[in-house]
Parts: structure tokens; C-alpha cells; sequence
């Protein structure tokens, strides 16, 4: 309770320094809007509070849905000779998207774990697929509609989040940055990215508030979307316990709560017993993708010497260079969450963790082979700390324009290259 | 050509007031002394402050050109292939289409009188400057590109800092930046070097600097063709600013004669070479270039598009790219003159400038096998300026603001990449 309460303060502090920011009118609104869901932070007045968060993120939505749609449709191009009159179906389009992992979900909607290399990929997200399948005729184009609505959820609730920690630009940025990051495309590909980051940002939104059991709820549906979902079970502890000031015998019996979040691994894990008969499948899998245990810095390690042995502009040194510094950017800014003018104060450390937790995790699995790292620029959108603390960054003018353009430009580049079946993971 | 920029803007800021009355009353030196340390101090801080501004996205954006180069060459060759680009070999990405043409015209003349169509100043330029990249007339062609591109910049956020105000002249000039076609700028193209003394041009017509205008003017049409278009503005502003008095016109008048003088020089030459005193505007005939009806090009190129083997076509998607953009811009210059975000009277020179040139535009469309009518004009626009400046009025919604630079900035690296891998964008 007294945890609540100096959360509510902090958050009116928070919500004057926007007044230096924004205009009267708007400061009385935002003080409307902020305090009540504070001191009653489970009453559904917050419809209004959503309301504002898709007004705020919907101009980035559209925005990013139309650039995206635009690159497939003119991505043709690069398939066609200059003046040649060969042409397409509009309707293929889309089929553009259907690339690399697409698949994996794809054949596990329809025929289910019949092999156990497919082990790696968690069910939820195939399931979603074929329930929806009956709507969307194949369970590819309910990929696409699930990832794209998971993407204007995550972008809302990231939005809440961001919003109760600071103030409306802030927020804005956040989502911003996460949106135009060079593989943002993946939130709106067939893949799981965009139901996972939602379904984590909705159990951190929940844990926020101290809703212990929605909190849990939600980390059991995304440990069964990504096998990194488990570990949000330790950003939950340590924010229970820090809302209970660490008291031991203020511990209640809803922190059982935060069993559920295993949960879902442990369902998925017993399924894979009864199908696969390997009850440890989902980790076996990751032998037939290359993939094991080792050192956290084996990957780093690995990529330079991968880059030194090949020419610098040459197809594997550009992709150990992508991830490369995919990894080293995100490494700089999950350290800027502890240390630094941006870091996260003593009662928002759970988001440093919860950064620190799922870094380690992406780094401590590398391939074998010439790409060490390889889609470790498209996992690190999980880390969504780290694009808190871009946004937090990005109260400079200059700052913005130099992110925005330039990740726009990678974007681009990457969406460009998965559009025309080149390798981008 | 930096200290002439200096000497000329300097005198321009001694007349503070928009509207100059020729009357002037004779200082004392000591007071014009002292008072001339101040304005060279003001001058400084005016222009190191416009530096400073548009810094970030010059520098961002050629970031992002830059690793667009270093990554192109993954659209031509297969996943896992052993090829790999020598970093000394990088610019080459960028020698296209019409650069190659400047580049002959510095390296060889104008051998050929279809090329006379590409007008002198740029090329040139590239002739003076190769000596100095190691003897390299690409080097000289993007690096003449990319000084010129960020004097625009410069004299760009000046210019609409100084008429509207600081928050649209960011938004100006971030806006022309990331428009789709905004890549030529920085290529071997004379769309930077126009725009900057075009810009520079109406920058002191809109002070009453007759005569640095005319010099501006004079560059500009030796430049391009549409230089000519300074004219109008330079005679509107100059009428208004007498306050429409035909008493009022003064010997400075000439001035805008120097303007026009550019052409005529370069038409004189054209004579002596060619023995065709209109031999640049006759080439145009070579490049399939005609006077249409304004509606041509438009009306032409939906009919292509329509006519084509299905929308995901070269030729729909070809014409589209030029199309929208070209209508967005009709919209953007009918904007300027009516609507929410129109200009007061006393900032018509801008609509004048963009309207003429806009239909100059339209009016000069590509034949030949008629099915790419509007071809480069995505690329023409961008010297249609004041109508980013409509579009930053515009950007006060987040709506716009958002969607414009996330799609534009798309789809000037999409158009970039294709440019890099040679594809027809020109």
C-alpha cells in the first residue's frame, strides 16, 4: 500500500514536469487522466486511458502498415528488368511475406509437432493460426492479421507503460523508435515477435500495478508463445518484493501468482513428451538450428573473426556486422539502464532486470558457424528497456532526426531483402 | 564563391525591413563603423545558428546513403555468394544515367549537340574540381552535389525561418530531405547546385538585394533551364516592395536582366558551337521532350498505367512513382494559395515561382513511346520548394507529420537502392 502510494506521488511529479512541456490545456487533461487510474488502478474508467494510447499510437501504426505495404507492392521491381512487360497478380503481394520461419508456424498450424526439430518453435502462436484459420482461409494470412493486431496492442500498452513511468512525448518516442527499428518489420511478419513483446508488456503492465494474478496470467501465455517467456518470472519476484519492501512476512499468498509464468513452459514441455516423447524437446530442437549453450561473449568473439577472415563488403561480413552491432547497440543501452544520465531510479529497476534477464539469455545461445549471431537483430526487439531508454534519449531534436533516418534506412533495407527471399532471419 | 555568399548577405541584413524605401540617410562613419562589427556579428550568429539546425538530417542522411551504398550490392548477388565490393570502388554505385553525361560534357565538351540539353555550370564545375579528387570527374561531381546540398539546406531554413517561422523552417527542410526523390541531391545530378542558387536567389529577392539576387539568377539559369523562372518572383517582389508604383523603379531594375543573361550567354555559345542559338531547347527534342497541354503528362500517364499488363507492372508501378507524387504536389501548390495553410499576399512570390514552374513542368512531357510521360518528374519537383513549405503548415498534425516521414523516408531508400542497382530511376 505504501509502495502504491508513493507511486502515485512520483507519478503526479512525473505528471508535472510534463507541464513544462505542454500546454495548460493539455496539462489539466493529462492531469485528468493520470491520477484517477492511479489511485484506483483496477476500476475499467481506463477505457479513456486506452483511448488516448491508441490515439497516440495509431498515427505510427498507420503509418509504418502503409510504408510496409507500399515496399511489397514496389519491391516488385527488383524482380523486373527495366522496361521488361512481365507482370504479377496483385494478389501475390502478399505471399512476399510468407519467408524463412513463416513456414515453421505455418505447418505446425496445419499438421501440428510432427517432427522434432519443429520443437523449437512454442505452440501458442501456431495455435492462434489455426484457430483462425477458418476466417483467413490459410493459416499464413491469419498469421499476418494476429502479428499486426499483437503489433497495435504492443504499441499501446507499451504506450501505458511508458506514459504512467514518464509523460506523453516520451511514450510517443518509445513506441516510435521501437516501430522504425531496423527489424520492425518482423512485428508485422508471420512470426511470433509481436505476440510475445505483447503479451510480456501486458504481464509487466499488470505487475506495475501489483495485479498479481493478470500478471501471471498473461506470463503464462507468453511463456507458451517464446521459450524466453519463463523469464519473466524473475523481474515478477523482484517486483513483488519490492512492493512489499522486501518483508518477508509481508509476502501474501498471491505470489503464487507468479507460478503461473512456468507454467506454460511446463505444458508445452509435457506435450512435447506425450507427441515427441522427450519431455526436454523444445531444447533438443535448438541442436537441429545450431544452436547451444556457451560463453555470453563466444558470439561477439565468434562474429569478429568471421568478419576479419572475409572481405568487409561481402555477404558474411555485412551480416556478422548487422548483428554485431544489433548486440554491442543493445549492450550499450541495457548498461545505460543501470548507469547514466537515462538509467532506470531504484523503483523501475524491474525494467533493468527484466533487460539484463532476456540479454543474457539472447546472447548465451549462439549458432555454430558463419553466423554466430545470426537473428540477434531481430530478437533484441524483445528488449523493449532498451527502446525506453532511447525514447528517453530522444528529447533531443538531434537525436530523433539521426535514429529516425538512419534505422529508416536500414528498415528499408532489411524489409527490401526479406521481400525478395534474401536471407534476413 | 563562400566569401562573395558572405560579402553579399552581409549587406543584406543592413536592411532590416522587408519593404526598403530607397530613401537613405547618410550616417556618420564612426556610428556605420560600429554598427557594421554588429551586423557582422548578427550575420555570423544567423547563419552559424541556420548551420547548426540543419546539421542533424544532413549528416543522418548521408549516413544513411552511405550504409544504403555499402549494402546494395546484396540486391544483385545470392545469399552465401563469395562476392565483395572493394571499399575504394563503392562511389561507382553512384555513376547513373545522367551523371555520366556531365561527366563527358566536363571531361570532353559538348561534342554532341543533344547534349547541350544538360545546361554548363555543373559540368563545369566538375572540370574545375578534378584536379583535385585525384583526378576522379565522379568524386568532383558528387562532391560539388553534396556542397551544394547543404548550402540549400542552409539558405532553405533562412529563408522560411526568417518568412514563417524557426519550427516550419525545421520542418521544411527535414521534409525536403526525405522526400522519395531527395537521393539526387546528393548524386551527380544539378538538382542540388540548382536549388541552392535558386534558393540563394529568391533569398535576396525576398530582401531587396537586387543585385546579389541577379548574380544568384544568373548562376541558377546557367544551371538549368528553369533558372529563368527567378524572373518572376524577382518582378513581383521588386513591384510589390516599390509598392506597385511604376515611379517607384529604379536603375537596379537591370538586375534581373543579369538573370536572365545566364541563358543568354549559354545560348550564345550554343550558337557558336552548334550554330543553333536554341540548340539546348532543340535537344530537347533527342530526349523526346514536346510542348503538350499541361493535362498531358497526367491524363498520359494514368492511360498507361491502365494500359499496362497489370497494376504489379513495370510500367504501372514505373508511372505511379511519378504520377502521385506530381498530383500531391498540384495539391500542396493549390494550398499554398487557398485553404487553411495559404500564404498572406506579400508571400505570393513564392506561389508565383511554384506555380509557373510547376506547370512548366507538365508542360514539357516525355514522348517517344508514350508510356512513361511523366518520367523524372518525382525527381523535378524537388525544386518546386515552397511547396514543402505548404507541407510543413501541414505537419503541425502528427497525423501528417508521422506518416510523411516514415513513408517518404521508405520510400526515398527504397528509390535509392534501385538507383544504386541500376534500375531505371532518372
Amino acid at each position: 500500500m505504501q509502495s502504491a502510494k508513493n507511486n502515485v506521488q512520483k507519478n503526479m511529479i512525473a505528471s508535472s514536469s510534463i507541464a513544462n512541456e505542454t500546454s495548460a490545456v493539455e496539462q489539466s487533461h493529462v492531469a485528468q487522466l493520470i491520477v484517477p487510474s492511479l489511485q484506483k488502478p483496477r476500476t475499467v474508467s481506463s477505457w479513456k486511458l486506452w483511448l488516448e494510447a491508441f490515439q497516440a499510437v495509431f498515427p505510427i501504426y498507420l503509418a509504418t502498415r502503409i510504408a510496409f505495404l507500399l515496399l511489397t507492392y514496389l519491391s516488385t521491381l527488383f524482380f523486373f528488368d527495366n522496361f521488361s512487360d512481365h507482370t504479377r497478380k496483385l494478389t501475390d503481394l502478399l505471399k512476399q511475406w510468407s519467408r524463412w520461419d513463416t513456414s515453421q508456424f505455418t505447418s505446425i498450424a496445419q499438421s501440428g509437432y510432427t517432427n522434432p526439430s519443429t520443437a523449437a518453435f512454442f505452440p501458442l502462436y501456431p495455435m492462434l493460426e489455426a484457430l483462425l484459420t477458418p476466417i483467413f482461409h490459410k493459416p499464413f494470412y491469419a498469421g499476418l492479421v494476429i502479428s499486426n493486431l499483437a503489433t497495435l496492442g504492443l504499441f499501446m500498452v507499451l504506450y501505458r507503460i511508458v506514459r504512467i513511468e514518464t509523460n506523453k512525448k516520451q511514450a510517443v518516442r518509445t513506441v516510435l523508435f521501437l516501430a522504425v527499428f531496423p527489424t520492425a518489420f518482423f512485428l508485422a511478419a508471420a512470426y511470433n515477435e509481436s505476440l510475445f513483446l505483447f503479451l510480456a508488456l501486458f504481464c509487466f503492465y499488470h505487475m506495475r500495478r501489483g495485479s498479481w494474478w493478470s500478471a501471471g496470467a498473461f506470463g503464462l501465455l507468453a511463456s507458451l508463445t517464446r521459450s524466453a517467456g519463463v523469464f519473466l518470472l524473475l523481474p515478477f519476484l523482484y517486483e513483488y518484493l519490492r512492493q512489499h519492501e522486501f518483508k518477508l512476512q509481508r509476502i501474501r499468498f498471491n505470489i503464487v501468482a507468479g507460478a503461473l509464468i512456468p507454467i506454460g513452459l511446463v505444458l508445452f514441455a509435457l506435450y512435447c513428451y506425450y507427441k515427441l516423447h522427450d519431455i526436454l524437446a523444445f531444447l533438443h530442437a535448438q541442436v537441429s538450428w545450431h544452436r547451444q549453450l556457451s560463453l555470453p561473449w563466444y558470439g561477439f568473439t565468434s562474429a569478429i573473426t568471421n568478419i576479419q577472415d572475409h572481405a568487409i563488403l561481402s555477404f558474411n561480413s555485412i551480416h556478422n556486422v548487422i548483428d554485431l552491432s544489433a548486440g554491442l547497440v543493445m549492450l550499450a543501452l541495457i548498461t545505460l539502464c543501470f548507469v547514466g544520465p537515462w538509467k532506470f531510479s531504484r523503483d523501475r529497476l524491474v525494467y533493468a532486470l527484466y533487460g539484463l534477464v532476456f540479454y543474457l539469455f539472447l546472447i548465451l545461445f549462439p549458432a555454430m558457424g558463419d553466423s554466430p549471431l545470426q537473428s540477434l537483430s531481430r530478437l533484441v526487439l524483445e528488449l523493449f528497456p532498451a527502446f525506453m531508454i532511447l525514447g528517453a534519449m530522444g528529447r533531443r531534436l538531434a537525436f530523433n532526426i539521426y535514429y529516425l533516418t538512419i534505422s529508416i534506412s536500414l528498415l528499408a533495407f532489411m524489409l527490401l531483402q526479406f521481400l525478395m527471399g534474401l536471407w534476413i532471419v | 564563391m563562400d566569401t562573395l555568399d558572405t560579402k553579399h548577405i552581409s549587406q543584406g541584413t543592413t536592411n532590416p525591413q522587408r519593404d526598403t524605401s530607397l530613401s537613405e540617410t547618410p550616417t556618420p562613419p564612426a556610428i556605420e563603423r560600429e554598427q557594421q562589427t554588429t551586423r557582422l556579428q548578427t550575420f555570423v550568429q544567423k547563419w552559424s545558428r541556420a548551420t547548426l539546425s540543419i546539421l542533424p538530417i544532413y549528416v543522418a542522411l548521408h549516413i544513411g546513403f552511405f550504409l544504403t551504398t555499402c549494402l546494395s550490392f546484396l540486391f544483385t548477388h545470392g545469399d552465401f555468394d563469395g562476392f565483395w565490393v572493394k571499399f575504394h570502388e563503392l562511389a561507382n554505385a553512384w555513376h547513373r544515367w545522367d551523371t555520366g553525361h556531365y561527366m563527358s560534357i566536363a571531361q570532353h565538351g559538348y561534342t554532341d549537340a543533344f547534349r547541350s540539353a544538360f545546361f554548363p555550370l555543373y559540368p563545369l564545375l566538375i572540370r574545375a574540381l578534378t584536379p583535385l579528387t585525384n583526378h576522379n570527374p565522379l568524386y568532383a561531381a558528387l562532391l560539388i552535389s553534396d556542397i551544394a546540398g547543404f548550402f540549400m539546406l542552409v539558405v532553405l531554413y533562412q529563408l522560411v525561418r526568417e518568412d514563417f517561422s524557426e519550427e516550419r523552417a525545421n520542418r521544411t527542410v527535414l521534409y525536403l530531405s526525405l522526400f522519395p526523390t531527395a537521393f539526387f541531391f546528393a548524386a551527380g545530378y544539378t538538382e542540388s547546385l540548382f536549388l541552392c542558387l535558386t534558393l540563394a536567389g529568391f533569398y535576396n529577392i525576398r530582401r531587396g538585394n537586387w543585385w546579389i539576387a541577379g548574380i544568384f539568377g544568373f548562376f541558377a539559369c546557367l544551371t538549368r533551364s528553369a533558372g529563368v523562372f527567378l524572373l518572376l518572383p524577382f518582378a513581383y517582389e521588386y513591384l510589390r516592395q516599390h509598392e506597385w508604383n511604376l515611379g517607384h523603379i529604379r536603375f537596379d531594375v537591370v538586375s534581373g536582366g543579369v538573370i536572365a543573361a545566364g541563358t543568354g550567354i549559354y545560348a550564345l555559345y550554343c550558337y557558336y558551337k552548334f550554330h543553333d542559338v536554341l540548340a539546348f531547347s532543340h535537344a530537347q527534342a533527342y530526349w523526346n521532350h514536346s510542348l503538350q497541354v499541361p493535362w498531358y503528362g497526367v491524363v498520359n500517364s494514368i492511360k498507361a498505367i491502365n494500359t499496362s499488363s497489370g497494376l504489379v507492372s513495370f510500367q504501372s508501378m514505373r508511372n505511379m512513382l511519378d504520377l502521385i507524387p506530381d498530383l500531391i504536389m498540384l495539391i500542396l501548390i493549390v494550398l499554398l494559395f487557398v485553404g487553411p495553410a495559404k500564404f498572406p499576399r506579400s508571400l505570393w512570390s513564392y506561389g508565383i515561382y511554384a506555380a509557373f514552374l510547376y506547370i512548366f513542368l507538365q508542360v514539357f512531357p516525355v514522348g517517344g513511346t508514350g508510356l512513361f510521360p511523366l518520367q523524372s518528374v518525382s525527381r523535378y519537383l524537388l525544386e518546386l520548394f515552397p511547396a514543402f513549405i505548404v507541407l510543413a503548415a501541414f505537419g503541425k498534425y502528427r497525423m501528417v507529420h508521422m506518416n510523411y516521414l516514415v513513408i517518404s523516408g521508405a520510400l526515398l531508400f527504397f528509390l535509392l537502392t534501385q538507383f544504386l542497382t541500376g534500375h531505371w530511376v532518372l
